[in-house]
């Protein structure tokens, strides 16, 4: 049975959540727009038009003609995310004026996900190991320099961990406590995870073997009888969120399987963009099976993964050990350790197995595997809890004062690594390498990828169009989307003088935000502008990051 | 934080780790932490060791004083590949021209300039003997000699004008053009430069810089090549003529990358006898052709005809140099 949650763990958590919003919140105006987030700006835009309609018209909102006229928009993402963000910039923008910058408002939703992520992992550690164990864990979470960098983004990345997290949770704890309203929290949760992102097609492959695992002799019963025995958060997870999905995504509304199976296929038949793995450019299949493995060894702490070895393994051994001393259909009903530490452990392979196939693309660098990083770090939490265990049995004595010492010595000796690189990474967090690889420069050296969606333009307005650049002059604005470049500008967070132009022969300036691939387009900045020696490099830790051509 | 870590489940497990002996190691659940701490001062050093401006300033002069006079046309290059656009910014318009940074190989070079930044050295010359290295701060300016030099004669690039060039397409002259660069963003291809012979079926021949299938940097003549029974031609007159003639030749990265392209064949003929044909396949990258171009008067007309099945996607570039004093 899992440990006892009382409002004091909903206090800590909520306190992680919050100050990690507030971090978040307090460097989101540095940050520049990333690719997607254009798109996202424009369609929430869009939805947010909606909304206004449904509040005031709802008749003519509900129209299939209003309907498809707004929900059209990037319809090759579900809604709930971008309704958030369109929600969101209706009451913190538009009408209480919390925020200044709109974009901010935009972002904001995912803020709150980010943050409720580590609330959530905070209330997992809590109740399957200890409640040191989930604040860890949460922390070590906040702290991964990829996390922070998406967790300020008005993008889907962050805001599926959260709900994948969710979803897991809710199911949890619908298998620890059965009840009618359990099972229909977990449908709902699990719909709006369906309407977040793609990755939650993956969950009924965790939690459908689980649910039959734990509850395996009436299920061997059922299956006997020829009837597959689910469980009722399960059929109420497979029934009930679908419907949530549907009610929630207003495109679907019509034509429903032709647009289900276009959204389907889309993802299924995505395009392989660029990405650069230990200096190779890989645009097609088959992927790098090292790439997953290798770019967690990059990019997650050390440190955070030296906990998750010690902790997964701990349970490695604890199941084994479990498993020879009972089998698993003598084993009582009702959920243990056992099946949580299977819980966990299948939804962590479930999140990174992907990226063992040949065939899934990998331009998303890490962010398509992020929903693992909680996994990871409830064990890395576990992984503590055996650290400070073992050490204190050998200094801390019997005095709750010395142990208490100890405790916070060790967790500031674990957390201080992750703090300080993820810090030190903003605004370039998909830059940002771990020390043991040599940190920026090191990813630079191992070939491993410089940055994408060119959210690096606002930096190189700051470092130097926005003092140098004349009047009026037309910038060469490279990976950044139009959409992207306008919010900016709207925000000044480019000079708003500035036009943003899509070829560096009718600039004034072209920016080259660096990867592998986008040499073509520094070349064609040296032939246009007859120089191969920008007027600026945009750099983190002496990495380059954008450089800035100047025509004559 | 606080001490229920040793309560419930991991109070259990606690037990488990002293039964198996872990509690034993308590050294090994003490390494962690300790690892953690040197991450933390291993993240410290490395965000705080950055070049300084002035051992930019002070690489900058050395590498200025290497190409001095008869060193003029020496190569530069810089270690790790990475630092090259920081260390462009840094030489500035005069050094960091585009013949110098985006050279068809290194082998034309009697020495080539190398700037290390931490140490770092270029694989292309890392077999050369180091003639001088000079240290400042991070950085380290090492002037390497080529130890198979052979003495360049002429670069066929550096000829690349009216007086000195002709290109037809098929049957069709082509004229020297000047307009407006022509350039796009990701997926454009190379720039189409300025100066251009054009022809009247659309085919083009100009020095551009092509991002090779490794993605560096190569200046070359952009050329769409022609048909069978018509190719594209591009005659250097009154070329000085060496021991042989050295060139590369490769397509564009996304043209090649995809390995489904038509091959390209190129003719090379002085004074319109045949010296060598080579076919760049996709794959190749960039690749070098080495005809002996030996016995020809001292001036020659050098020819290339260009052929392939089929021109899409095809944006193709060659370059060549006459080596060898005969």
């Amino acid at each position: 049975m899992s440990q006892k949650i009382t409002w004091r763990d909903q206090l800590t958590g909520a306190g992680i959540a919050t100050g990690y919003v507030a971090w978040l919140l307090a460097t989101a105006r540095n940050l520049g727009f990333a690719r997607d987030e254009g798109f996202y700006f424009s369609a929430a835009n869009e939805y947010a038009r909606w909304f206004r309609l449904l509040t005031q018209r709802p008749a003519s909102a509900m129209t299939q003609q209003a309907i498809d006229s707004v929900w059209s928009a990037n319809h090759e993402h579900p809604a709930f995310i971008k309704s958030l963000f369109a929600i969101s910039k209706m009451v913190f923008f538009d009408k209480l004026h919390v925020f200044s910058d709109m974009s901010t408002a935009f972002r904001f939703p995912t803020m709150v996900l980010s943050g409720l992520a580590l609330w959530i992992t905070y209330l997992f550690g809590a109740r399957a190991f200890s409640k040191q164990a989930g604040v860890i864990a949460a922390l070590l979470l906040g702290l991964m320099p990829s996390v922070f960098y998406h967790a300020h983004l008005a993008c889907f990345d962050m805001a599926i961990v959260c709900m994948w997290m969710g979803t897991l949770y809710a199911y949890y704890r619908s298998a620890e406590s059965p009840s009618f309203v359990r099972s229909i929290v977990l449908g709902v949760v699990y719909g709006l995870t369906l309407n977040t992102k793609h990755n939650a097609w993956i969950l009924p492959l965790v939690i459908v073997p689980h649910a039959l695992f734990i509850r395996l002799r009436e299920a061997r019963a059922g299956l006997s009888k020829g009837l597959l025995p689910l469980p009722a958060n399960v059929f109420a997870m497979l029934t009930v969120g679908p419907l949530v999905f549907y009610a929630t995504w207003p495109w679907i509304w019509n034509d429903t399987i032709v647009r289900l199976q276009q959204y389907v296929a889309f993802h299924v038949n995505h395009d392989y963009y660029n990405m650069e793995f230990l200096g190779r450019n890989y645009f097609s299949a088959p992927s790098p099976r090292g790439y997953m493995p290798v770019m967690i060894a990059a990019t997650v702490p050390t440190v955070t993964l030296l906990l998750f070895f010690t902790g997964a393994l701990d349970r490695l051994i604890n199941g084994v050990k479990r498993l020879l001393a009972a089998l698993p259909w003598k084993a009582p009903a009702r959920p243990d350790r056992l099946q949580i530490d299977l819980l966990l452990a299948v939804a962590f392979c479930a999140a990174v197995g992907p990226w063992l196939l040949p065939k899934t693309p990998i331009f998303g660098g890490t962010k398509h595997w992020m929903t693992a990083y909680p996994v990871l770090c409830l064990f890395a939490g576990r992984g503590f809890d055996i650290v400070t265990n073992t050490v204190a049995k050998r200094f801390a004595g019997s005095s709750r004062r010395g142990h208490l010492a100890l405790v916070v010595g060790l967790a500031a000796s674990v957390l201080v690594a992750p703090l300080l690189v993820t810090a030190h990474s903003h605004p370039f967090g998909l830059s940002t390498y771990v020390p043991l690889i040599g940190g920026v420069r090191g990813g630079a050296t191992m070939g491993l990828n410089r940055q994408f969606w060119g959210y690096t333009t606002q930096n190189a307005n700051a470092e130097y169009l926005e003092k140098n650049a004349p009047p009026n002059s037309n910038v060469f604005i490279h990976d950044t989307a139009g959409d992207a470049w306008s919010r900016m500008s709207d925000e000044k967070r480019v000079r708003p003088d500035l036009r943003g132009v899509g070829s560096p022969g009718d600039a004034q300036f072209a920016l080259v935000q660096h990867e592998l691939h986008m040499a073509e387009v520094d070349y064609q900045a040296w032939v246009a502008y007859g120089t191969a020696a920008p007027v600026y490099v945009v750099q983190h830790d002496d990495v380059p990051i954008v450089s800035i051509y100047r025509s004559r | 934080m606080t001490s229920e870590a040793s309560e419930g489940h991991a109070g259990q497990a606690g037990q488990a780790v002293a039964k198996s002996g872990v509690s034993r190691a308590w050294w090994f659940a003490l390494a962690i932490p300790a690892i953690g701490l040197i991450e933390a001062t291993t993240h410290v050093v490395q965000a705080n060791s950055r070049v300084a401006p002035a051992d930019w300033r002070a690489a900058k002069g050395a590498i200025v004083d290497a190409l001095k006079g008869p060193n003029e046309g020496d190569g530069v290059i810089i270690a790790p590949r990475w630092a090259e656009p920081t260390a462009r910014a840094e030489f500035g318009r005069e050094v960091a021209t585009i013949e110098r940074m985006a050279p068809g190989d290194f082998q034309r070079y009697r020495h080539v300039v190398e700037l290390s930044v931490r140490g770092e050295r270029a694989s292309e010359i890392a077999s050369w003997p180091v003639a001088s290295e000079k240290t400042f701060g991070k950085l380290s300016v090492r002037i390497h000699t080529n130890p198979s030099y052979e003495s360049r004669v002429v670069d066929l690039l550096t000829l690349f004008d009216r007086s000195h060039v002709t290109v037809a397409s098929g049957k069709h002259d082509c004229q020297l053009a000047q307009g407006g660069t022509q350039t796009g963003n990701l997926g454009f291809g190379p720039a189409i430069p300025g100066e251009r012979f054009s022809c009247q079926n659309g085919a083009l021949a100009g020095i551009t810089v092509i991002a090779d299938l490794t993605y560096r940097p190569r200046r070359c003549v952009l050329v769409r090549p022609g048909t069978e029974g018509a190719p594209l031609r591009v005659v250097f007159r009154d070329v000085d003529i060496g021991k042989f003639l050295v060139g590369h030749h490769g397509l564009y990265a996304e043209h090649e990358r995809n390995l489904d392209g038509a091959p390209i064949v190129l003719e090379a003929r002085v004074n319109d006898e045949l010296v060598g044909r080579d076919t760049h396949v996709d794959g190749q990258a960039w690749k070098e052709f080495r005809f002996p171009t030996n016995g020809f008067p001292q001036k020659s007309n050098i020819e290339f005809a260009l052929t392939s099945q089929a021109a899409g996607r095809r944006a193709y570039c060659f370059e060549a140099t006459t080596r060898g004093v005969p």
